[in-house]
């Protein structure tokens, strides 16, 4: 039953590749046109709304945490397990996650932009908190907190991943 | 191309729409011996057509003698089409032409490996077209009549390459699943057309919209349109239950970084100072 529809659909949609403007005709005819004006504008809305879903708002939160810079006044770094890789959090000046074996033993030091800043800042608070410096470690807490019920769109996040 | 050969051609491809139309030989048999002249005067003026003639004396040469190699026929066919090809260029390149309608049909579109690129296929379109060229009627098997035929070819071969130069939209229908296909407008930008490979064109796409629909849950009717006109409602009623639900999302966002905003405040006036 699905072979059958589908093979129907796309011998019915190989037949449409028609220019705008003939469509545009037959849809003015049929009185759709609006339908297709509707998409648009909605269409517009839901791109104009990734100010405050996508990259962009992840973007504001990393320049936000930034100027809580440094983090903390010594560098520290955390074991984290993943699977069977070792990966190291480093939380110091700023905050960032490697290869353990680079970081711990070849000390490499990385400089992460603010979107991935905000993205390690939001996964690994809890692991963070206890090496902020003393007197940002509250509002830091605090932020973390207001930041993880922020919404962000599965592909700008995903992509950090 | 010389302004002559183009009248000539004009003039060859009307009658031949005539001679399509009547039933009859005793009709024919006037408008071919004035195709006749047309096109000795038009293969004296390009010897390509020469060469078209040449081999179809030596295409009639194996069909009528039979115990001529049937092998051979198949390499005169390639190359007469080679040559019909050579003598399609300058036509395509100089002379302009209104597109039809009924070409459209025959195109097929897919996405490039490059990105925004798309591919205009005229495979399906050339297939049909020499599907026809090689058919011999055995009352119109005459050389005059298969160079209209080869005529034909041309022109079809320029109408499909104007129909495609300049700027144009296009509805592009991708199957991804058995549940997902998209519609994407693609506005086209066309301007440089490859004439040598008409059948193989590659435009750029400036911008897309794709329109994403599942087919599973959509009813199919045979009328293209009335599914075109059905799925634009569809698609308003998914876009704007995505945008209602984005509209929730982003007013919760905006009021968490109102309050992200306030708090880190000193911190971002300290850093300025």
């Amino acid at each position: 039953m699905v072979g059958e529809i589908l093979k129907k659909y796309k011998r019915t949609f190989a037949q449409i590749f028609l220019p705008r403007e003939v469509v545009e005709k037959i849809c003015k005819e049929c009185g759709v046109l609006d339908s297709f004006r509707a998409c648009e504008d909605f269409w517009k809305k839901i791109e104009a709304s990734g100010l405050y879903f996508g990259d962009n708002l992840l973007f504001e939160i990393g320049k936000i945490f930034s100027s809580l810079k440094p983090f903390s006044y010594r560098r520290v770094v955390i074991l984290l397990m993943e699977g069977d890789a070792k990966k190291a959090l480093v939380v110091g000046s700023s905050i960032y996650v490697g290869d353990y074996v680079k970081i711990a033993y070849l000390r490499r030091r990385y400089a992460p932009q603010e979107v991935r800043l905000a993205k390690y800042i939001i996964e690994y608070a809890d692991e963070i908190r206890p090496y902020v410096r003393r007197s940002i470690r509250e509002d830091f807490s605090e932020l973390c907190e207001l930041a993880r019920k922020l919404r962000f769109s599965p592909t700008s996040y995903r992509n950090l991943t | 191309m010389v302004v002559g050969m183009v009248e000539i051609t004009e003039k060859i491809v009307k009658i031949m729409d005539e001679l399509v139309e009547c039933e009859r030989p005793a009709k024919r048999l006037p408008l071919l011996k004035e195709l006749r002249v047309l096109a000795d005067e038009f293969v004296a003026k390009d010897p390509r057509c020469r060469a078209i003639r040449t081999y179809v004396h030596k295409i009639k040469d194996v069909l009528h003698n039979p115990s001529s190699e049937k092998d051979l026929l198949g390499n005169y066919l390639v190359e007469l089409r080679d040559e019909v090809r050579k003598l399609c260029m300058p036509i395509i390149v100089d002379e302009k032409h209104l597109y039809r309608k009924q070409w459209i049909d025959k195109i097929v579109v897919s996405e490039s490996e490059e990105k925004d690129c798309y591919r205009i296929f005229f495979d399906r379109f050339l297939q049909k077209v020499e599907e026809e060229f090689f058919e011999f009627d055995g009352e119109l098997l005459d050389d005059v009549i298969l160079l209209v035929e080869c005529l034909d070819e041309i022109r079809a071969e320029y109408e499909c390459s104007y129909y495609c130069k300049g700027d144009f939209e296009i509805l592009y229908y991708g199957y991804h699943s058995q549940e997902e296909a998209s519609f994407k407008w693609i506005k086209c930008n066309a301007l440089s057309v490859s004439y040598e490979r008409p059948r193989d064109l590659v435009f750029h796409v400036p911008s897309k919209r794709d329109f994403w629909i599942n087919i599973a849950e959509t009813n199919i009717a045979e009328n293209g349109i009335l599914n075109l006109i059905k799925i634009l409602d569809s698609v308003e009623e998914a876009y704007k239950e995505a945008y209602t639900k984005i509209a929730s999302i982003v007013a919760k966002n905006e009021e968490v970084l109102r309050k992200i905003r306030n708090l880190a405040a000193p911190y971002a006036l300290s850093t300025t100072l």
